[in-house]
């Protein structure tokens, strides 16, 4: 008899698989991350393992004692007091009291504030501010608490920012211009990722995310790693978690290299190889969700980019596991079936250090 | 664990280790309440509920860089300005 499980598809829906489909997606799913990142396949003994995790008949599952990770995040805590678009239930709090409510209440491993915009770029003009409520939150805290945003390249283009814009410069065949626009939009990145890094420092910053790294492209991606030199240089004993965007980085630009390599195109286990060189202490690593596939598939894939990249790093990596990443369902209210499920998945076959 | 991945780069299991280590307890009873608890008072490290008086915040901060014999910046920034 093929068994019929309750599960999901990438898009939240629920809907009952036959274990055999089940099993088929999984066995896609890792050849589809093999084929892309020239890694090997999650193992047959992993594949029946996810299997298990997929097929439990419990609501939520777990790992066992002993294995429990720690949790970082990016801007949880304004979930408490943020609406609809920023995943948030609408409590009027303050940012340092939805800090505080999510350590002490929610028992948080680490936690981190941030601006509304999370953007680093708005975040300059006002880093008096920033630095001051850091510093009061700071007293208070227990957790490590990290002050984060997005380098968000996009904003230095123009009407937002300065530079000509490379949306509309590439469909109009000037390759050139473009990539120079974003090497000067990455220039200006970097600078301001470099001061407000330093700025925070200054009052006691214990942590720094870099979050959502190359969202803008592999220029966006390069800013970043270059801002994680230049403040390692500056400030040794930061902290940064940098954490990308993506399972792929885009190749916007398609030329920029750190330390001669080249970022277009990177997938996860490359990515985490630069992100260390660079200097950050933790990478966080992001792999697509697509909608129209099953969990199995979306999640079969995440382990095995996740595995080729734990397996290559020295520093500890943190699967990203917000809406629509590394196997959760792409909706703004992730099913706890789903979530526990692909985190279980990501910590005992992914060997994630943190999510 | 986090303190030790965000100082050290340690990994999920050597950070277990190491605070599990200088806790002087077994790895697995890191997440055992019942354990833990006790242990949090203790050293005054912060505990989940709130005690009138007890340690949280800077003082937690200041003890769990002791204990694990690192170095937290805000406590550093703290130790400074007390000239600690």
């Amino acid at each position: 008899m093929n068994k019929q499980i309750l599960t999901r598809m990438g898009d939240g829906e629920r809907l009952w698989m036959a274990a055999s489909d089940i099993k088929g997606d999984i066995d896609n799913g890792t050849a589809d991350a093999a084929d892309r990142g020239g890694i090997p396949e999650i193992s047959d003994e992993e594949k029946e393992h996810l299997f298990n995790i997929i097929a439990e008949p419990s609501r939520i599952v777990g790992v066992s004692p002993g294995e429990e990770v720690i949790v970082s995040d990016d801007g949880c805590s304004m979930s408490f007091y943020s609406g609809q678009d920023g995943g948030g239930v609408g409590i009027p709090l303050s940012r340092q009291q939805a800090i505080l409510t999510y350590e002490r209440a929610c028992g948080a491993d680490s936690t981190s504030m941030g601006h509304s915009d999370y953007s680093y770029k708005p975040v300059k003009p006002i880093i008096n501010f920033e630095t001051g409520e850091y510093y009061n939150t700071s007293m208070v805290t227990t957790a490590p608490l990290f002050y984060g945003a997005q380098p968000n390249l996009g904003l230095y283009s123009q009407p937002d920012g300065p530079c000509p814009n490379p949306g509309e410069l590439l469909p109009l065949g000037k390759i050139a211009e473009a990539r120079e626009s974003q090497e000067q939009a990455a220039e200006y990145l970097r600078d301001d990722l470099v001061f407000i890094g330093k700025r925070l420092a200054d009052v006691g910053l214990e942590g720094l995310n870099f979050d959502t790294c190359g969202s803008a492209g592999d220029a966006d991606f390069l800013a970043a790693l270059q801002a994680v030199a230049d403040l390692k240089k500056a400030v040794p004993d930061l902290p940064i978690l940098m954490g990308a965007s993506g399972e792929f980085i885009l190749g916007m630009h398609g030329e920029v290299t750190f330390d001669g390599k080249r970022l277009a195109g990177l997938y996860p286990h490359d990515q985490a190889k630069v992100v260390q060189s660079a200097g950050a202490d933790i990478f966080g690593l992001a792999i697509n969700t697509s909608t129209s596939e099953s969990v199995a598939w979306n999640l079969a894939r995440a382990v095995t980019f996740l595995k080729a990249a734990s397996n290559i790093s020295d520093i500890p990596i943190h699967a990203n596991v917000g809406m629509g990443v590394c196997g959760i369902p792409m909706m703004e209210q992730p099913p706890i079936d789903a979530v526990t499920r692909v985190s279980k998945a990501l910590v005992q076959i992914g060997k994630a250090d943190g999510l | 664990m986090t303190w030790m991945q965000m100082t050290r780069k340690m990994k999920i299991n050597a950070a277990k280790a190491y605070v599990a280590d200088k806790l002087g307890i077994d790895v697995m009873d890191l997440t055992n309440e019942e354990v833990m608890r006790d242990i949090r008072a203790d050293l005054k490290i912060g505990t989940v509920t709130s005690i009138a008086g007890s340690a949280k915040g800077i003082r937690a901060k200041y003890k769990i860089a002791e204990v694990l014999g690192i170095n937290i910046r805000s406590v550093d920034l703290f130790k400074r300005d007390l000239g600690i």
